[in-house]
């Protein structure tokens, strides 16, 4: 039995990363990510595994997610945002931020006055929401990005589309909810950051693969929809299927014409998450023999 | 069924069980790692907000040993082992935190990055003011208060004006007196580059520092404001409503506080004669301002509302 067969083994004894694995089945089976990234991300893998620990490890599935973590955390900037390409169009696009991240990385603090609690406030987020910026208030070589080099990014009527089924200006938790955003916690403050025309010109959009999803229940990879509908489907937080469109790019620098607009503070708790039921809305459920077709997928490819 | 919230309660019993040192250790490999070892957090991007909700969620003994965590770990910092980047992420932590303690090692390593406070392209330029915005996070501090202060009045000579927003917020909240000073200062360097000032949350902060009445007097009386100073400070008091209950409360008292009053009845006529000027120069009205015009045309004719 090959390290990555183990691998798959380790990882199908959780529920929650039986979703991960679920994920990386559609994606290497039905070929929506060029096998080559999926080649080089399970190389990678394998050469990671330590037969000696993952073997006998007590949490052969906790040793298994580490393993992947570490190589989706060094994976080349080449293999990121390689699933369906989508063509945006007239779309007008939308980030879903931590204020905190936007603060820290993309605002010149010269141009700010210093926060007296600690971070900013939600007037603050008013204020430059009715103000916007200007390139001299920017930071220097910020980028729009989240920790690894590429951003989240989904439309913006699905942002507007939510305002007005709750009719509130600033539903936070429900975009949370609705986007998956589950690391988003109560008092989270989060804004959204609104592209201007033309800002993804030049750079490939995709809907995510497993590569970009990691070990996160929570997302989840899907089919193309349609000739004209590339883009992924965001794994609700508070109800099963319905999700919205998301996508993702490479780090793009953050101009002054991005508009923040404050999306307010998350109230509650995201909902409990049961595996089971969740594994259930997946177009591919994850089942035995799934690892054995996974191996002989990646090995076949030179 | 797995409760996600479980990650919160988790990093809150972890706060809990770690001495100054283990902190000062964690914050230094969060800066330099970008992970908070030992803490269940899902992404670099939001550990800014976590160590936020760290500090307000836990007990006064676990912040105390934050912020002191947070002073040893500006402490450990010396340029020839660690980025610059680093000594940025600290300052941060530091503003987060609130850590008061590392007040004068976050002055240190300021005034050690002096030989660049002029030098605008260089990343410590950047880093030192990512410096001083951390520093005006303590507004109360005597330390500060006096850097502030010298670097704005004194030295300003030897920093750049960018440097103005901050050191003109600092120094106003430290010291409400100093407000006509200070915004004739802040005025003057404002003009080498307004495009780098954030003026709507800027004076919103420096309003919140000062009382109402006293920004009416500073741009009604013979204060010592400068005519740049009087229209910046009137257009923005304007626009953020900082005078509308100053203004409601003498208009609607106004028989009885004639010649008794700090605000001299008709003084609103002055104001709005400014506010004309501030009007014309930015040649655009908004909503609110309208309703002032409209206010002032209905006083001339003799009637409140």
């Amino acid at each position: 039995v090959s390290h990555l067969q183990r691998w798959c083994n380790a990882m199908e004894r959780s529920a929650l990363l039986k979703l991960v694995l679920s994920n990386v089945a559609l994606d290497v089976l039905t070929k929506r990510l060029d096998l080559k990234f999926s080649k080089l991300v399970f190389d990678a893998v394998t050469d990671s595994w330590d037969a000696d620990v993952g073997n006998d490890a007590d949490d052969m599935d906790g040793f298994a997610k580490r393993v992947f973590e570490k190589v989706l955390a060094q994976v080349d900037d080449d293999a990121l945002c390689r699933g369906p390409e989508i063509t945006l169009g007239d779309s007008d696009i939308s980030r879903v931020s931590d204020h905190a991240g936007v603060w820290d990385f993309n605002l010149d603090k010269g141009a700010f006055p210093s926060p007296d609690g600690g971070l900013p406030d939600e007037q603050f987020w008013l204020d430059i929401e009715k103000a916007g910026l200007s390139s001299g208030q920017i930071r220097t070589g910020s980028m729009v990005r989240g920790a690894r080099n590429f951003a989240w990014i989904t439309l913006e009527s699905t942002l507007d589309d939510i305002r007005s089924e709750y009719d509130d200006l600033r539903p936070a938790t429900q975009v949370r909810n609705y986007l998956g955003l589950d690391h988003f916690e109560a008092g989270f403050m989060l804004l959204e950051l609104h592209y201007p025309k033309k800002m993804l010109d030049g750079y490939r959009v995709a809907a995510p693969t497993f590569i970009e999803g990691g070990t996160k229940a929570v997302y989840q990879s899907v089919s193309v929809k349609g000739d004209d509908d590339h883009w992924g489907r965001t794994a609700r937080l508070d109800k099963m299927g319905d999700g919205k469109p998301e996508a993702v790019h490479m780090a793009i620098p953050f101009t002054a014409e991005v508009k923040i607009r404050l999306l307010g503070v998350v109230q509650e708790a995201p909902p409990p998450l049961d595996p089971d039921e969740y594994l259930k809305t997946r177009e591919h459920q994850w089942h035995s023999g799934d690892d054995e077709r996974i191996v002989e997928t990646i090995e076949k490819e030179p | 069924v797995v409760e996600i919230e479980g990650r919160r309660m988790r990093n809150l019993r972890v706060a809990a069980s770690l001495t100054d040192i283990a902190w000062a250790d964690a914050f230094l490999t969060a800066c330099r790692e970008q992970r908070l070892p030992g803490f269940d957090i899902p992404s670099e991007a939001v550990m800014l907000s976590e160590i936020d909700f760290l500090c307000r969620e836990t007990p006064e003994d676990t912040r105390a040993s934050m912020r002191a965590g947070a002073a040893i770990a500006l402490d450990r910092y010396n340029a020839r082992q660690y980025t610059l980047e680093v000594l940025r992420r600290m300052a941060s932590i530091v503003s987060a935190t609130l850590a008061s303690g590392a007040v004068p090692v976050l002055i240190r390593h300021f005034t050690a990055l002096h030989p660049y406070f002029k030098e605008e392209n260089s990343p410590q330029f950047n880093v030192a003011i990512e410096l001083i915005s951390a520093l005006g996070t303590f507004p109360n501090n005597t330390q500060v208060a006096r850097l502030l202060r010298t670097l704005l009045f004194e030295a300003t000579d030897s920093v750049h004006f960018r440097f103005a927003g901050i050191l003109t917020l600092g120094v106003i909240r430290n010291d409400s007196a100093t407000f006509v000073p200070a915004m004739n200062r802040f005025c003057q360097l404002r003009s080498l580059g307004p495009e780098r000032f954030h003026d709507r949350t800027l004076m919103r902060a420096i309003f919140k520092a000062v009382l109402p009445v006293n920004v009416r007097q500073a741009v009604e009386k013979k204060s010592g404001l400068s005519e740049d100073a009087k229209l910046y400070v009137t257009k923005w008091a304007m626009d953020l409503e900082v005078l509308r209950n100053v203004f409601a409360q003498s208009e609607g008292r106004s028989e009885e506080m004639k010649g008794s009053s700090p605000l001299e009845v008709g003084s609103y006529a002055a104001f709005r004669s400014m506010y004309k000027v501030t009007k014309a120069e930015r040649g655009r009205v908004s909503g609110f301002q309208e309703k002032y015009r409209q206010k002032a045309v209905r006083s001339r004719k003799g009637g409140h509302t």
